[in-house]
């Protein structure tokens, strides 16, 4: 029977996960080997529908992880691994709405999980345009018209 | 591109309120080192601090840190009418829709598909110019100027990964020279005024820290139009748009080549790539095979290759315009990912080609390297360049002035 650790949600839920689910994020992981993770983690930044895809993004990649066992030592830290499959689950995983991949990336960030981080990072800025860019990240925009049309005709060839 | 449609149903997430801009700056430093450089354009145009971060040293140093550096083909241009005037260019590829450097997709076409493009440096994509590097021994030799001419030689030893130091300076300032090694001495020929005869090229050694000026070559090599260098063990060929010369590394002088060298070659492991008349590609492999066979379609390998394509007219011009600005040349590019089938098969497929920039017509090729800082491994064949890239092994090769053209390229 493998340890458990128990996460808290910024909602105050608890998430009951094994300790080598939680080893997949490298500050939970400090915390555990400073042997202070009792009585749960508090995340009071990272809300339940957010901690709930963490979880499944860790779970799934501790299994791909010793499922592929024999090649369990060269895990590709920023989830370029070259199972196919796992890219696919990835690929998967990230389709959901703007605010949730932003969040999933800030919790990545916080947790210090270099996969999904890299993942989240990825897909957000794919596909879209300058004005999407602007509304999803709530990003005001700073330029007055004719700064941004000079800086349009600069880059220019990327739009076309 | 629409944006994703699907979310989580049984727990949809409220919006969240947090606001890029109010990320602390390594959050956003973290988050634009891990995507691909050729957001950068786009992301310059959102908003003036992203305009501020993506040129910046921080950003740079980020993506050191992540280990997210990107390849990066970079092109010269140089004119006819004024050899000393050059452009650099970056190949950029359009990200999104086309992943391709990195995904098999085969899109051969008359039309313009891809939008891959080669973009003037600097720009918001490649914010400096790539420094010509050398090794010798374990070090990496950092010489002259791309963008103005200069003399300064940086040295950066490789135990020491991200400090360069100044060592001795060349004797004339040069920008985009011909650079090899040979033997552990560092070569640096022309980049510098025609009429410099005294020290149109030169030689550093490493083991005195000096340089040593080469004989005068005379001034039909002087002043015709170097295509690329090819050093051997005792000698370095330079073929030039006029005729093939040799510097004789032992009795030091030089003379005029008159058998045929050949255009322009590749090596990619034991292989060696050319690029014949009919188009294709021919391969050479000492150990299977001593003669030169057709490429049926690089083993896992991609080859960029570049050429100048149709020259053609404007369909409008004002009558006032000089002919170097009547006429354009299109210049293209392949990108094929090279498989060995058999022993002695190997097959190419091409990734995508394309049309990456329409220039005056009096601009042509000069030259084209790869540049990356992590784990410089350049190897400088001049016309062809190649680098074994230990992520992603892709190989690139140039070919200059191929003369593909249906007789109506110059």
């Amino acid at each position: 029977m493998s340890k458990k650790i128990i996460f808290e949600s910024s909602e105050g839920e608890s998430f009951e996960v094994d300790e080598a689910v939680a080893l997949e994020c490298q500050t939970i992981k400090n915390m555990i080997e400073d042997d202070c993770t009792d009585g749960g983690i508090p995340l009071a930044n990272v809300n339940s529908a957010t901690l709930t895809k963490v979880i499944d993004y860790c779970k799934k990649h501790v299994e791909a992880a010793a499922a592929a066992e024999a090649n369990a030592g060269d895990k590709d830290i920023y989830g370029a691994n070259k199972d196919i499959e796992l890219k696919t689950w990835d690929e998967e995983f990230v389709k959901v709405d703007q605010p949730l991949l932003f969040d999933l990336m800030l919790a990545a960030n916080f947790l210090i999980i270099p996969g999904l981080l890299d993942l989240t990072c990825k897909t957000m800025m794919r596909g879209k345009t300058v004005l999407q860019i602007r509304e999803i990240f709530h990003i005001k925009k700073d330029y007055t018209d004719a700064e941004e049309a000079e800086v349009r005709k600069e880059n220019a060839w990327a739009f076309e | 591109m629409e944006l994703p449609k699907e979310s989580i149903l049984s727990a949809p997430p409220q919006p969240s309120r947090t606001s890029f801009s109010s990320l602390p700056e390594d959050i956003v430093l973290s988050i634009l080192a891990r995507i691909s450089t050729s957001h950068y354009p786009k992301l310059s145009s959102v908003s003036k601090s992203f305009h501020a971060l993506i040129p910046s040293k921080d950003l740079k140093h980020a993506r050191s840190r992540h280990e997210t550096r990107e390849n990066r083909v970079f092109v010269c241009l140089q004119s006819h009418i004024h050899p000393c005037n050059h452009r650099w260019f970056s190949l950029w590829i359009k990200p999104d829709d086309h992943q391709t450097l990195t995904h098999p997709s085969c899109c051969v076409s008359e039309d313009k598909t891809t939008r891959n493009l080669l973009v003037p440096v600097p720009s918001s994509y490649s914010t400096y110019l790539p420094k010509l590097y050398e090794m010798a021994g374990s070090d990496i030799y950092a010489i002259g100027g791309g963008l103005n001419p200069s003399s300064s030689t940086t040295v950066r030893v490789c135990k020491e990964i991200g400090k360069w130091r100044e060592s001795p300076s060349m004797m004339v300032a040069r920008k985009n020279a011909f650079t090899c090694s040979v033997n552990g001495k560092i070569y640096v020929i022309g980049g510098c005024e025609s009429g410099e005869s005294e020290c149109w090229a030169e030689v550093f050694d490493p083991k005195t820290q000096t340089w040593e000026p080469l004989p005068d070559p005379g001034t039909r090599l002087r002043f015709s139009s170097i295509k690329n260098l090819d050093p051997h063990s005792d000698r370095i060929y330079l073929r030039t748009n006029e005729k093939n010369f040799a510097y004789l590394i032992e009795e030091n002088r030089w003379e005029v080549v008159d058998e045929n060298i050949g255009e322009s070659e590749c090596k990619v492991e034991n292989t060696w790539y050319s690029y014949a008349d009919d188009g294709l590609h021919w391969w050479h492999d000492t150990k299977y095979c001593q003669e030169w066979r057709l490429v049926k379609v690089s083993y896992g390998r991609k080859l960029v290759i570049f050429w100048v394509g149709l020259t053609e007219m404007l369909d409008d011009f004002p009558l006032s315009l000089p002919p170097s600005e009547v006429f354009f040349s299109e210049i293209w590019c392949a990108v094929v990912l090279l498989e060995r089938r058999h022993d002695d098969e190997i097959w190419g497929q091409i990734e995508w080609v394309d049309l990456v920039l329409r220039v005056p017509w009096s601009q042509t090729l000069l030259r084209c390297i790869f540049f990356t800082t992590v784990h410089v491994l350049f190897f400088f064949s001049f016309l062809f360049f190649l680098w074994s890239d230990l992520l992603q092994q892709f190989r690139y090769i140039h070919i200059l002035n191929l003369k593909y053209t249906n007789g109506m390229y110059k």
